[in-house]
């Protein structure tokens, strides 16, 4: 079933090699490689076997699957994703009950020990997992179930690579990220709440043509989360001189200033926004004026508001070195965040170097 | 009229690019060797400017440096791509936009010919079977 390649399903719907090659500058475009890995892809790409892609949700709100599906003028990668290679997924399907589960089956048997696995939602295991369960089963034991015939598990958003929302303090359903119940094959972080859409398949496209991307200390691929926001963010030249938005209506805002005292989290934020943007490249939140959330970091939701400057005392930043003070000295705090996440940005690297051996694609 | 400009004044001004063309110089000079190279080894090279941190300064120096040439062309495939050649003979623009009309990828290929306005074997094979198709059909 799976033999056929992206190529032949292409071809198959009457496009032309030119189509190819749009949908490979589009992939590579998006994974920011390099002109000789480009080149690879492309190559690889021609002959890589269309990916077979299981999607299944836990806890979740289906953010995720909406980012997905809905964002974005209908584009080349949300094609590949949606048309070619999804072959089963519980909110998008029109099958229910029985009928689902049997498509659900048949999916994985089809592609057993090929596919790859999308999770989104978190896990919960109070109550023997009693607070998500599918069709009878827990959701700990349908995961369980469901990665042992993948290939790789690919967490998408926030909720399925780091807890989420429902392990937010007092986290009532025990819920815990999919990387702490698969443990015996590679899992990619997509985090985000939710991620970019074209994140989500332009991993999943360099899974199937080069295996396990080089991923940084939390397992996100690091093309897409190797800088922070505060990185790459065109507000930077305000921050290096202390120039700050104070309210979300003073001349500051207007005049597009640094959002840093209004609770910007970009300083300690990875992620590709800047860059990739969001709804087909249009803008990121501190374009549209607000301040990032820090939305792909761990325990977000619980770090003392979101309205908070970073240097603003909380109590509940200890865990992560926040460089404190850099309201009055903006440009020396510009050096030292720009300093910490370069450094981590390198040990990242280090580790993805050394950790070269990950398995590579099964199906190539 | 609508209730925010009523109420909310809102005065949209752009945000200042960071200033510094600096990325242009670097890439033309990353052209020019180009050149050189595809000379020498008949190998292409494309700089995929998508990704990259211009500056509006960066942009319009590329536009100035490398200016209009004699070719430009319109692929309508999976989606519009325009293709045009700079002044310069071998370095070409290659943008494909979107199905909402956005670019979604900008490189500069140094190529006798973009890649992807070759007609490939594989489709002109296929176009071989459409017209024996056709011309069966047309003397039953
Ligand atoms: S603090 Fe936020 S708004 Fe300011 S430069 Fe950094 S990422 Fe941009």
């Amino acid at each position: 079933m799976t033999d056929e390649t992206i190529r032949d399903v292409l071809t198959r719907r009457g496009l032309s090699r030119r189509a190819f090659l749009q949908v490979c500058a589009s992939v590579t475009a998006a994974l920011a490689l390099s002109p000789a890995e480009a080149a690879d892809m492309t190559k690889r790409l021609e002959t890589a076997e269309r990916p077979t892609v299981i999607y299944l949700s836990y806890q979740e709100c289906t953010g995720c699957l909406e980012s997905l599906t809905r964002s974005f003028s209908p584009g080349i990668a949300s094609l590949i994703f949606n048309d070619i290679s999804l072959a089963y997924n519980d909110t998008l399907q029109a099958a229910a009950g029985q009928a689902a589960e049997t498509a659900k089956d048949t999916a994985m048997k089809n592609a057993w020990g090929k596919y790859v696995l999308v999770v989104d939602g978190s896990v919960p295991l109070a109550q023997n997992g009693a607070y998500c369960a599918v069709a009878g089963r827990s959701a700990v034991s349908d995961l369980k179930r469901a990665a042992g015939g993948a290939a790789a598990v690919v967490a998408v958003g926030t909720c399925a690579a780091f807890g989420g929302l429902p392990y937010a303090a007092p986290n009532p359903t025990g819920a815990v990220p999919v990387s702490e119940i698969v443990r015996d094959r590679p899992v990619i972080n997509i985090s985000g709440c939710p991620p970019i859409a074209e994140v989500i398949t332009g991993v999943i496209l360099y899974y199937t043509t080069f295996g396990v991307p080089a991923l940084d200390h939390l397992h996100r691929p690091m093309n897409f989360y190797g800088n922070t926001i505060h990185d790459r963010c065109y507000r930077r030249p305000f921050y290096d001189r202390g120039m700050f938005a104070k309210t979300f209506d003073d001349e500051g805002a207007r005049q597009g200033w640094c959002l840093f005292e209004l609770g910007c989290k970009g300083p300690i934020t990875h992620n590709a926004c800047p860059t990739t943007k969001w709804n087909g490249g249009t803008s990121y939140p501190i374009e549209s004026g607000h301040p990032c959330l820090g939305c792909s970091e761990p325990g977000f939701w619980d770090k003392g508001g979101f309205y908070k400057a970073l240097s603003t005392p909380t109590g509940h930043w200890s865990r992560t070195g926040v460089v404190s003070g850099a309201v009055a000295a903006g440009v020396a705090a510009g050096l030292s965040t720009a300093a910490v996440a370069r450094a981590r940005q390198g040990r990242a690297q280090k580790k993805a170097a050394s950790a070269d051996s990950e398995p590579k694609n099964p199906t190539s | 009229m609508p209730l925010s400009r009523g109420v909310i004044p809102i005065r949209p001004v752009t945000a200042g690019a960071p200033a510094g063309g600096a990325l242009a110089d670097a890439i033309l000079a990353e052209i020019a060797s180009a050149l050189h190279e595809y000379l020498d080894t008949r190998q292409n090279h494309v700089i995929d400017l998508t990704g990259m941190p211009l500056s509006r300064e960066d942009r319009q120096r590329i536009d100035a440096y490398l200016g209009q040439g004699e070719v430009s062309m319109d692929i309508h495939a999976l989606v519009h791509s325009h293709i045009e050649e700079t002044a310069y003979a071998g370095v070409w623009r290659v943008r494909h936009y979107d199905m909402g009309g956005g670019v979604h990828s900008e490189r500069i290929e140094i190529i006798d010919v973009p890649e992807i306005v070759r007609a490939s074997s594989a489709d002109m094979a296929h176009s071989a079977r459409r017209i024996e198709a056709l011309r069966a059909e047309e003397g039953a």
